[in-house]
């Protein structure tokens, strides 16, 4: 009854595939980053109008972009930091973009994936930029220091003369910022098509923990960057969802989770799950309220998720160990916007229940979400 | 009524739900106005103070230009710190590999002299990784400098001995200089460290075909190969695989060539009459003539081995001999007058065929005897006299064998019995039979006790036990008969051996030692009454 409900407000059909779609922040626009047919790189910049979208800017590149982030600028210089098909990591000026204000050849590989912290929104730490790519490598980049990376957490080198290197690496699809709550610390989780998830602590430069899950890892997101790790959001192939508890580590069983193996499916009209259990290609946090996130899934549905949190976090174990205690997930709203997965999202950071999606579809849509200021 | 109530309360949802959303894109839209006045403003504002106006962005601000402060250089931030490379060696190590990815440029655009300059120095800065060697060698292997490239090679491998491309290159080095035993080598190495790598098969085949090709045209084997040659090649092991045993040298002989000549008296000498004996055919007179030759020694045992005489000789002793064996034994004689054998002449003058005796005296033998102990049966029946002439005649068939064949071991199975038993004369029969272990005797006669053997045993035991008072003669017997074929072997019995078994029955009788159940039980089953 009142069920918040997923609402297509305004719908934009694209002679090109969509990669990913972002708010800028403190303004109604967002960005669109593709490939074209030719396999150049296109960036649109639309804004809301209304009933209707404008398409305030496009810029066109040679290699086709692949995922961006705003997450590292502040809010007066609006700079972009996008990864493309040929490793390359270019941070663009959003009102200058024919000229890159920052570019390195940051990979071998296409960069899958790309996180940003320390600009507008988080306000702790060193501006940074983290890249996932094919090769294998997560590489953290400062714009400030040239091109090399700040830290490269790259597989052990192979043997080889640097022609063939990159055979029987792993491929990264997730990276993500975390428990930035002083100007020290830092984390990384790398989720990879193996399904190993790595969780590097910045801080030290090592790796705080590490797990592998059944299926190659998609999706990941801490719930709040600028606190103590709390939850850690994951999205496997094959329609997993998991969310980690990441407040207790217990010395041998690590941190607990909490599993949904159905989050993939589409939902019906009289909420029976039904379909092949497609891949959840995204999670987001509602930047307004973090037990809510939102999953796109590869049937084309998007679903919303509440997180809730057990009596107790914490029990000790038999050895006196500390041990976290999982939450529930209970699904809260459903919604099938298209035929083709819906692999990106955005919640705009300023406006409860605005969103801006990308589905494979050639198309982008701007979400209305009701009733979110009621949990 | 509920149908009702529910169209209403979805129509009611779903206008609600419209409400909702108008509501919720008026709201947008009122947003987006600000959110456009906003942006417009934050526009306007000097960078610097674009911050303050918004409180969301100036703790970034600020802490970007507080970091920036401090230090020139993006040091400032912890994980930067940590990157830079502050130990000289990796520093130098950094560098060098900068070196050698230049020169992997110039390789790339085939200008190897560049190159080999630039892996030079990146030795030079830093001389302990191999690829730098690896990748240099290449160089020279395309200049075709082969000798300086297997050198690079080898310091390669010094640095890390299991590095694939420098085995793998030294082996094409050697190969352009005609080391193919070297380029096998590496190849071999190769393949050792990467079984899988099917470029090194390739080059395996090649040089393995380049040698055979090379030893084929001036190598030991002038001669062309001939066709089903087989070729043997040395078999590499490592040490610990190796026989410890001590090499011994193998005398080669010649297959082929003509046989030397052997030394005929080692070849085994069959006589004459065992030759007879096995083929089955009657030399006859000759034969008989032979036969008589022991009999001036006529003493069963073996002790006078008999000399070649001449058969003038035997003719003339052969009367005496008849004689003395009459004598010898008594009873053998009596149960032979006792049947009532055709006359001795007509079975002289008739050379012994075993059919004819067969079907002549039909109760000896059984219709399936084996013709094999024909022979020895025809003279038995022939007259008294010539059945000790048997007797006597297989001690002196042995005799020109080389070696005198004595008596052999008890038998431990029934096919060593039944062989041996054959070749046995009288008296060693009853040494033989002795020697075996009563409890053992029915195994050892297992199922191949025939009626001739039955017929042999009873003689035995009546020639020889029954005499000498073998006190174990009552528990043979009964032995005997516990044997799976006795029952019908008893049966078939000739009335010559009836005798033969009432007439040791009757001597066991009176003897002391005797066991009345024992004999009972035999009196059964031998069905002698």
């Amino acid at each position: 009854m009142d069920k918040p409900q997923l609402i297509e407000h305004l719908h934009e059909s694209l002679n090109y595939t969509v990669y990913d779609t972002k708010w800028v922040p403190l303004s109604a626009k967002f960005v669109i980053l593709g490939s074209k047919a030719n396999g150049h790189g296109i960036m649109d910049i639309y804004e809301l109008n209304q009933d209707k979208l404008v398409k305030v800017k496009s810029v066109e590149k040679k290699v086709a972009f692949k995922c961006g982030t705003f997450g590292a600028a502040s809010l007066r210089n609006r700079h972009m930091a996008i990864g493309d098909f040929e490793g390359r990591l270019q941070v663009l000026d959003m009102e200058q973009p024919d000229l890159p204000v920052y570019n390195v050849k940051a990979h071998n590989g296409i960069i899958n994936t790309i996180d940003a912290i320390g600009g507008t929104q988080i306000d702790c730490g060193a501006p940074e930029i983290v890249t996932g790519s094919r090769d294998g490598a997560v590489k953290v980049w400062d714009i400030r220091q040239g091109q090399a990376p700040v830290v490269d957490m790259s597989p052990p080198p192979q043997m080889g003369d640097g022609v063939n290197n990159s055979s029987g690496r792993r491929d990264c699809w997730a990276v993500a910022f975390g428990n930035t709550y002083n100007a020290q610390e830092r984390i990384v989780a790398a989720g990879y098509d193996n399904g190993d998830l790595k969780i590097f602590d910045l801080r030290t430069l090592s790796v705080r923990w590490e797990v592998t899950m059944k299926n190659g890892i998609c999706g990941l997101e801490f719930d709040r960057r600028d606190i103590p790790m709390n939850k850690l959001a994951v999205t496997t192939l094959e329609g997993g969802l998991l969310v980690f508890d990441m407040r207790t580590q217990h010395p041998t069983k690590g941190f607990s989770y909490v599993e949904e193996r159905n989050a993939g499916r589409s939902v019906g009209t009289n909420g029976v799950i039904s379909g092949p259990k497609a891949t959840v290609w995204v999670v987001r946090h509602l930047p307004q309220n973090r037990d809510l996130f939102l999953t796109g899934g590869g049937t084309g549905s998007i679903r919303l998720w509440q997180y809730e949190y057990p009596d107790r976090r914490v029990i000790d174990d038999s050895d006196g160990n500390k041990l976290g205690v999982a939450g529930a997930l209970s699904m809260v709203s459903a919604a099938t916007l298209s035929s083709q997965p819906v692999h990106c999202f955005d919640w705009h950071p300023d406006k409860l229940g605005l969103a801006v999606c990308g589905a494979f579809d050639q198309s982008v849509r701007v979400l209305i979400t009701t009733k979110l200021n009621t949990f | 009524m509920s149908a009702q109530e529910k169209a209403f309360e979805l129509q009611r949802q779903v206008r609600q739900n419209a409400r909702e959303y108008e509501n919720s894109v008026k709201d947008l839209y009122s947003w987006e106005q600000d959110i456009k006045i906003k942006e417009k403003e934050l526009q306007k504002s000097p960078l610097s103070a674009a911050n303050k106006d918004l409180p969301v962005r100036s703790h970034v601000q600020t802490d970007k230009s507080r970091k920036e402060s401090p230090s020139s250089s993006a040091a400032s931030s912890p994980t930067e710190k940590q990157d830079l490379p502050v130990d000289p060696v990796a520093q130098q190590y950094k560098k060098a590999n900068d070196i050698k990815d230049r020169g992997n440029t110039y390789v790339k655009q085939g200008e190897y002299e560049k190159a080999i300059v630039a892996y030079s120095t990146a030795i030079a800065v830093y001389p302990h990784d191999p690829i730098y060697h690896i990748n240099r060698a290449l160089c020279y292997l395309k200049q075709e400098r082969f000798d300086q490239c297997v050198e690079d090679c080898e310091a390669a491998i010094a640095l890390d001995k299991l590095c694939v491309k420098a085995y793998y290159r030294r082996m094409q080095a050697n190969e352009s200089l005609g080391n193919n035993m070297e380029a096998l080598k590496d190849c071999t190495t190769v393949l050792a460290i990467e079984p899988k790598n099917i470029e090194a098969k390739r080059s395996l085949a090649r040089i393995n075909d380049r040698l055979r090709k090379i030893s084929t045209k001036s190598g030991p084997n002038f001669t062309p190969d001939r066709p089903g040659m087989i070729e043997i090649l040395p078999i590499e092991k490592p040490a610990y695989k190796r026989s410890k045993k001590a090499m011994r040298s193998v005398p080669v002989v010649d297959v082929v060539s003509p046989r030397g000549a052997i030394d005929d008296s080692n070849q085994l000498r069959i006589s004459d009459e065992d030759i007879d004996k096995i083929f089955n055919s009657n030399c006859g007179i000759i034969e008989e003539v032979k036969k008589t030759n022991p009999k001036p020694t006529p003493t069963p045992d073996t002790s006078s081995p008999p000399k070649a005489v001449t058969i003038a000789e035997s003719s003339k002793e052969a009367k005496p001999a008849k004689k003395t064996a009459g004598k010898e034994a008594p009873a053998v004689e009596e149960t032979h007058k006792d049947t009532k054998i055709a006359p001795e002449s007509d079975k002289e003058t008739k050379p012994s065929s075993p059919k004819k005796t067969a079907v002549e005296v039909p109760k000896v033998q059984t219709p399936v005897s084996p013709p094999k102990t024909t022979i020895d049966r025809s003279p038995e029946v022939n007259t008294v006299q010539t059945e000790k002439i048997e007797q006597t005649s297989s001690n002196n068939a042995m005799s020109p064998s080389p070696i005198e064949r004595f008596l052999p071991p008890a038998p431990t199975s029934t096919a060593q019995f039944h062989v041996t038993w054959k070749e046995l004369s009288g008296p060693q029969k009853y040494q033989y039979l002795k020697s075996i272990e009563v409890p053992n005797l029915c195994k050892i006669l297992g199922a191949g006790f025939d009626s001739d053997t039955f017929a042999d045993l009873l003689r035995t035991i009546h020639d020889y036990f029954v005499p000498n008072k073998e006190p174990n003669t009552a528990a043979i017997l009964l032995e005997v008969s516990k044997n799976d074929e006795f029952t019908i072997l008893a049966m078939l019995m000739s009335a010559e051996e009836k005798k033969m078994v009432s007439s040791i029955f009757n001597a066991i009788k009176n003897w002391p030692s005797k066991n009345p159940a024992v004999l009972d039980n035999l009196y059964k089953e031998y069905g002698v009454a």
